[in-house]
């Protein structure tokens, strides 16, 4: 090919890249998500940060040198769904879930790492405030919940909690 | 056998300044026309990437996810190479024009096994990604998508065909299997790609959810496998019943070569240029299940094609047994082996074995002032090449010069004792244009000696001889 054609495509190439680049990690809109209506939700219609940091759990204290229950992290079972197979683990101090932490959430496409983001960080909060899986769905994210939900639960199983 | 209709799509002017200022215009179109094609492939695999990237599939966070995303990128990629796979093989004019065809096919056949290979990266990163958070192994994953999916399961199945399709190429290529088993099993291959299109849409990341992009890919298909059905179902199809062509005569050389005539209904419709070739289907038992690529030896005359052929291999040997009656279909012209494709004054045309066919039609279509022309024809004695004395008393008619080089063979594509440079017998070479034809190995040697001797690369044309 004659260089200045080469120069051209090489041009044109470096665009479509930066800008499919740019397409591929720009922030995710914010996104309303609605509670279902079963399990009484905290609040409803509220808008979620997108920022993957989740919430740190305020409870971390133990009563001293009187450990009350089991410490650890413990690895939940990997769930499959629709949407691929998500799995978490949890660390317990004390007996208490003091933290959720992804290792897989299904599909990575956008769409999927979209809803993720806005359903996580809420599984998660009620997971640490409840202390259980046994929590309501986020709407929209009906499988990431129950994938997670059940990961969760089997890790509770596991730490004996 | 008609001298006198030459198609009006030759140069005709015949002082050479009208016809060189056509030949720099053509030359210049034909490389705009085939880097276009070059970037259009390239700019097609980076929208490709592009769509990728814009899915936000690419992720690095967990050791499953860089498997997963790169698994999707190469699989993208892979389909892409496939569709110029594709494109490369359906003889569309656009691309037999630009590239020939036996340069698209040779591209379309080196590319398999890079393409086969990404394919292979494709599925086994995305079955180990897959896989990892369940804990499952790449044969249990592989066990999972075959009993719990639909698409993927077929991508996996289409993966199968194709590595059969694979190991048969290899194994034809090494034991020279029958040309008809290779390609019927190689058939198998657009089968696979089909059932491999569902899980791209529904199951990738990049394609799903976006709009352009399913348009892009779709679009992608329809024209690969709408060119692959337009010009090797339907334009044959029509040709074949418009043409109904029938042999009407044949002719057996001294030298052992057959010349077959053919004749058909208004074959003045059908532009074939004299160097070009078709694929022939002959409705004999033993010939009808494959098309053969012969050389037109004579300038259509609107009326009749003739091609000659030497009893090599087993089919030609069988069409030195073909008899006048015979159907035939055929698909084509295809070649640039044509007056058309000059880019310099001068002509030089080197032919050797049956090469020799093109030659001598060639010659035919070469008028005198066109600049001048030599022939050089190469073989062991007078007595083995076909259509000597129809060339020798074309090139007197015509003003070209024949130069004889006959005789045993040696280094180079000569023989022993002759010329061993094409300079001796044609001083201003790098002047000319330089159309070899015959078997690969001594084309490869003429090639050579012709850019040593100063002629431009541009200006070598060369249509090898050997399937």
């Amino acid at each position: 090919m004659k260089t200045s054609r080469l120069v051209m495509v090489a041009g044109a190439s470096a665009t479509m890249l930066a800008i499919g680049w740019r397409a591929g990690t720009a922030p995710f809109p914010s996104l309303v998500v609605a509670d279902d209506p079963i399990g009484g939700a905290p609040a409803s219609g509220s808008v979620v940060d997108p920022s993957p940091s989740g919430p740190v759990p305020t409870g971390e204290s133990s009563t001293g040198s009187n450990p009350a229950g089991p410490s650890g992290t413990f690895v939940g079972n990997a769930v499959d769904t629709a949407f691929g197979t998500l799995q978490v683990q949890i660390v317990v101090a004390d007996g208490e879930i003091a933290d959720v932490q992804p290792l897989a959430l299904g599909f990575t496409d956008s769409k999927s790492r979209q809803i993720n983001a806005a359903a996580v960080p809420i599984l998660e909060q009620r997971v640490l405030t409840a202390q259980s899986a046994d929590v309501s769905y986020v709407s929209g994210a009906s499988y990431t919940s129950q994938g997670y939900l059940a990961s969760v639960a089997s890790a509770i199983v596991k730490a004996g909690i | 056998m008609a001298t006198t209709a030459i198609p009006t799509s030759l140069p005709t002017g015949t002082h050479g300044v009208p016809v060189d200022r056509d030949r720099a215009i053509r030359a210049r179109r034909l490389s705009l026309w085939r880097d276009g094609l070059e970037a259009a492939a390239w700019l097609v695999t980076v929208a490709g990437i592009s769509f990728f990237l814009a899915s936000g599939a690419m992720v690095w966070t967990v050791r499953a996810d860089v498997l997963n995303s790169l698994g999707r990128l190469l699989g993208i990629i892979a389909t892409v190479l496939i569709l110029v796979q594709v494109l490369l093989a359906s003889r569309a004019p656009w691309i037999e024009r630009a590239l020939g065809h036996d340069k698209a096919l040779k591209l379309h056949g080196a590319m398999g096994q890079p393409v086969f290979l990404i394919l292979v990266a494709h599925a086994a990163f995305l079955t180990i990604g897959y896989g990892s958070p369940t804990g499952r192994d790449i044969v249990a994953q592989t066990a999972y998508f075959l009993g719990h999916t639909r698409d993927i399961a077929l991508s996996i199945i289409a993966l199968a065909i194709l590595l059969v399709v694979a190991v048969t190429s290899i194994a034809a290529a090494r034991r020279r299997w029958p040309y008809e088993t290779w390609h019927a099993i190689h058939l198998f291959a657009y089968i696979a790609i089909a059932i491999a299109v569902p899980h791209q849409f529904t199951d990738g990341t990049t394609f799903k959810y976006n709009a352009w992009a399913r348009g892009f890919w779709a679009s992608l298909y329809a024209i690969a496998f709408g060119s692959l059905l337009l010009w090797r179902v339907l334009v044959p199809a029509v040709r074949a019943l418009r043409h109904r062509l029938v042999i009407s005569g044949i002719e057996r050389h001294d030298d052992g070569s057959v010349s077959v005539t053919m004749v058909g209904r208004r074959l003045d419709g059908w532009n074939a240029r004299p160097g070009q070739f078709f694929l022939w289907r002959f409705y004999t038992k033993e010939l009808w299940l494959t098309a053969h690529p012969y050389s037109l030896s004579a300038v259509p005359d609107g009326r009749s094609l003739r091609i000659t052929v030497k009893p090599l291999g087993d089919d030609s040997a069988a069409v030195g047994r073909l008899s006048p009656g015979t159907r035939v279909s055929a698909s084509g012209p295809y070649g640039r082996f044509v007056h058309d494709a000059r880019v310099r004054p001068g002509l030089v045309l080197v032919g050797a074995g049956i090469g020799i066919a093109p030659v001598r039609a060639m010659i035919e279509g070469y008028r005198a002032g066109d600049g001048q022309c030599d022939v050089v024809v190469r073989g062991s004695s007078d007595r083995e090449v076909p259509l000597l004395d129809e060339m020798r008393t074309l090139a007197a008619e015509r003003g070209a010069r024949i130069h004889e080089v006959f005789g045993h063979r040696g280094d180079g594509w000569s023989t022993v004792d002759g010329p061993q440079t094409l300079a001796l017998l044609v001083p201003a070479l790098p002047d000319c244009d330089v159309f070899v034809c015959g078997p690969e190995a001594w084309a490869d040697l003429v090639r050579e000696d012709a850019l040593e001797c100063g002629v431009a690369r541009e200006a070598i044309h060369v249509e090898e001889y050997d399937w």
